[in-house]
């Protein structure tokens, strides 16, 4: 039961970790596990400590959205001028480069949702299997939608182009 | 009061706080014995943080390893608030169903 307990936010095992145990050795047993695992994750979303590791996995996001933003921007641009800037070809000549490009507004997009995501184990309650709650502060909206934008963009892209980024 | 999967059991834990300070494992017997089965030990203590963080409950030092918890001043006015509507659910469907 301890390494499941480890699970916990540090703060939250902190304040409630030995009392925690000490429950939870009185009644082992695989619901005990699973309802601790659950804990766990709530702990992590829902406590002040939970919505700073959403606030980090945000600013990762928002990290992550620089180059695919600079590679749609150069290309906008590029095609409401008419003229060509190679700024960014060394990165898109090596497949690496292309694949983070492509995948990062996904990726971003999942940090932002998944500390947000709740699922709903218990089936007397009305409420749907799977909710999204994030906080969304003008930063989250942002990130957000720059995310959400990019990754249609992209997925317009392969679909009208029959674009797949290079394998290797 | 707005404490998501944990509202039930939430509402039970202040139930139980109601006649006086309680650690964890007697919460625990008093949420098994108001809605007939034992709650996990991290749903109890997820609904007990919940409560906490809402100011709605509160720790007391430690005594014998074991730190008790009390209500509020909000979190008494916010269980008398969450009683009455219960009770109107009730004294509405007992009438319903007394008419039907």
């Amino acid at each position: 039961m301890n390494s499941l307990i480890r699970l916990y936010p540090p703060e939250w095992r902190r304040r409630y970790g030995s009392e925690l145990a000490e429950l939870a050795a009185d009644s082992p047993g695989w619901r005990t596990r699973v309802d601790l695992v659950r804990g766990a994750l709530d702990a992590w979303t829902r406590s002040p400590g939970g919505d700073q590791v959403a606030q980090r996995l945000t600013r990762l996001a928002a990290v992550l959205m620089v180059l695919p933003l600079l590679f749609l921007g150069i290309n906008l641009a590029n095609e409401v001028t008419g003229s060509e800037s190679h700024i960014l070809d060394a990165l898109f000549r090596s497949p690496l480069g292309e694949w983070l490009v492509v995948l990062s507004p996904f990726v971003a997009l999942a940090l932002v949702l998944l500390p947000g995501v709740r699922i709903n184990f218990d089936r007397q309650q009305s409420e749907p299997a799977i909710t999204i709650a994030i906080h969304l502060g003008r930063f989250q909206i942002l990130i957000l939608a720059a995310a959400a934008l990019t990754a249609l963009a992209f997925l317009v892209y392969a679909f009208f182009e029959n674009y797949v980024p290079r394998a290797g | 009061m707005e404490l998501g999967r944990f509202s039930e059991v939430g509402l039970l834990i202040m139930v139980g706080l109601a006649d006086g300070p309680k650690h964890g494992y007697a919460l625990m017997e008093e949420v098994e014995w108001l809605r007939g089965d034992r709650p996990g030990p991290g749903t109890l203590y997820g609904a007990i943080a919940r409560l906490e963080q809402d100011n709605l409950i509160e720790a007391m030092p430690e005594q014998d390893r074991r730190r008790p918890y009390r209500l509020t001043g909000a979190g008494r006015t916010a269980l008398a608030a969450e009683l009455a509507s219960l009770q109107r659910v009730v004294t509405k469907g007992k009438a319903r169903l007394a008419s039907s």
